[in-house]
């Protein structure tokens, strides 16, 4: 079983419509360029992914542990409560 | 109605106020000089995107009854000022500097907006920008619908971006003063090439409510005036907490006064030789230090510690600027934008991966740490804003003419063994990512060689970059006020042939 298969049972289980499920476009491919770009941009695209690839391979130098990160805290609270609070 | 002197268009904020509060001249006088100067000269240096005449005129003339009436608001009080087209205004159109946005007209005013009117300011233009603030990155001065802006001091070059219109409008006395944004050194770079002051405050101080959305993490609003003292009446004006804006901290702010000495202070610097050889600012600089060594203050050359602040920046600003512009990339109108380069950069700022997102974000907080420990051994850090002079405005950045100086080595003569970025792209770098506070301040003017059988071009002025701790705000604006008092520099104006 496929997980979309999955996925639909699991919706209709929940009462959610799988038709739904076709509305969403397919996972885009990340290795091509996307087709919205004119031809002529295609190299300095490229040029940018690559430069890209560095900069995150710099920053792999710098070991960053398994700490808590204070600066991913999700609030429950929405931010329009959250505004009328202060 | 009273006509103004030309020497009007270059008086500072404080100056403006006195003589309003004086009545040697009205608001509305103030404005009608101010709206003839941004039609005449604003229009020719593509510094202007709307003037808003009705709405300037409007709330000179409640300013004159305020003021006559005994009621001050605050040493903005009547002024005329411009507001990057990246400030949403009710019912006037607020382009984001590009095409696609040409016909956008928000319902409300951005908080920067609602507060400088409570302060009593005049809003007389919407101002000249790079489209989306350069967001995807840009390669010519021409990077917006309104054409390249012109550099007042010589219209062939160009202002620096992306906050162009603000550089252009302050240095040409076309506005009291003027509202930018900077996420990587758009208030700093347009402020040193025109030869003004500028503030990019720290990350939070301001709130971004009803700006333009480039990056959440590293916009920031702040102001450029005519002179360092300037700076700190409008933060005052414009900061605190709001809302509307999670981001922004709670605190006013208050200016210090600005001292004449600079006993005790200590100032970080990068070495002149860590500029390129061929630099035209080395000497300018050379001459800024010793300013600041008689002026009292402890200095001490230092580099920056040795961390990839550049490549986190780069990674942040490329994340969140696509996914700010999503609706734009998913839409025709993206063709529309009028450097190519602009949506290259963005579609390939899509491809971040997650992971690598997050990790420059994880990499900022242990950067922060460090820079926090590094900071301790200083007040400030200084250095030119930028290590060369403004490109010519109609030639892309990659086919400039060169601008050697007379004298100056083409090559170093022992080439550093590791290729290293320049000292002012890794404080822009780290103080961007890491949302520190910059002060931009006049240094000196240097003139560009001259083309054979060419006129000798005019001196460009040249700044220096002041960044501190975060909150330092009226520290750095002392140490700059007191610089730019001793200096003088100030006292120049770019000479209009408008």
């Amino acid at each position: 079983m496929t997980r979309r298969r999955l996925a639909q049972m699991g919706l209709a289980l929940l009462g959610a419509a799988p038709w739904k499920l076709a509305a969403v476009p397919p996972a885009k491919d990340n290795s091509a360029a996307p087709p919205e770009l004119p031809s002529g941009q295609l190299p300095a695209y490229k040029k940018d992914v690559a430069g890209q690839a560095r900069q995150a391979s710099s920053l792999k130098k710098f070991p960053l542990g398994y700490d808590y990160e204070p600066d991913f805290v999700f609030s429950a609270i929405p931010a329009r409560l959250r505004r009328r609070r202060q | 109605m009273k006509r103004l002197p030309e020497s009007t268009a270059f008086l500072s904020v404080t100056q403006l106020g006195d003589a309003l509060r004086r009545r040697t001249f009205s608001s509305l006088e103030l404005t009608e000089f101010f709206l003839e100067r941004l039609d005449r000269i604003g229009t020719r240096l593509n510094a202007v995107v709307t003037v808003t005449a009705d709405l300037a005129r409007a709330q000179a003339r409640r300013a004159d009854a305020e003021i006559a009436a005994g009621h001050w608001r605050g040493p903005l009080h009547g002024i005329p000022y411009g507001a990057k087209d990246l400030l949403d205004t009710a019912g006037i159109r607020t382009t984001w500097g590009a095409a696609p946005f040409r016909d956008r007209v928000p319902r409300d005013n951005a908080t920067v907006i609602a507060r400088l009117e409570a302060a009593g300011a005049v809003l007389a233009a919407k101002l000249a920008m790079i489209e989306l603030a350069g967001g995807g990155d840009y390669h010519m001065a021409g990077a917006a619908f309104t054409g390249p802006a012109r550099n007042p001091w010589d219209p062939r070059r160009w202002t620096g971006g992306s906050s162009s219109g603000p550089g252009a409008a302050v240095a040409a006395g076309l506005v009291g003063f003027a509202i930018g944004s900077e996420t990587w050194g758009s208030i700093v770079n347009p402020s040193t090439w025109c030869g003004i002051a500028g503030l990019r405050p720290t990350y939070g101080r301001v709130s971004r409510a009803g700006a333009m959305a480039l990056s959440w993490t590293m916009d920031k609003l702040g102001p450029m005036a005519r002179r360092i003292g300037d700076l700190g009446w409008i933060l005052a004006a414009i900061a605190g907490s709001d809302p509307r804006d999670a981001s922004a901290l709670p605190g006013r702010f208050r200016p210090h006064r600005i001292p004449a000495r600079l006993e005790g202070v200590r100032l970080g610097y990068f070495p002149v030789t860590s500029l390129p050889a061929s630099s035209p600012v080395r000497e300018p600089y050379r001459q800024a230090l010793a300013l600041f060594r008689r002026l009292g203050a402890t200095l001490a050359a230092t580099s920056l510690p040795d961390l990839p602040y550049g490549a986190a920046a780069s990674l942040i600003l490329g994340a969140e600027g696509a996914s700010a512009f999503e609706p734009l990339l998913d839409s025709p109108a993206v063709h529309l934008l009028s450097d190519p380069r602009q949506s290259t950069g963005l579609f390939a700022g899509a491809e971040i991966k997650a992971v690598d997102y997050l990790r420059a974000f994880r990499f900022r907080r242990a950067a922060q740490q460090h820079f926090a420990a590094y900071m301790e051994n200083f007040d400030a850090l200084v250095h030119p804003g930028a290590s060369s002079l403004p490109p010519l405005a109609d030639l892309p950045f990659d086919q400039q003419e060169k601008h050697p100086v007379p004298g100056a080595k083409a090559k170093p003569a022992h080439p550093p063994a590791k290729k290293r970025k320049p000292n002012n792209y890794q404080l822009g770098g780290a103080g961007n990512l890491l949302g520190l506070p910059a002060v931009a301040v006049n240094m000196g003017f240097v003139r560009p060689a001259a083309q054979v059988g060419k006129a000798e071009p005019p001196p460009m002025p040249v700044g220096l970059e002041i960044v501190g701790a975060p909150l330092a705000e009226a520290r750095l604006l002392a140490i700059a006020g007191a610089f730019e008092a001793a200096a003088g520099w100030y006292r120049h104006h770019p000479h209009l042939a408008v």
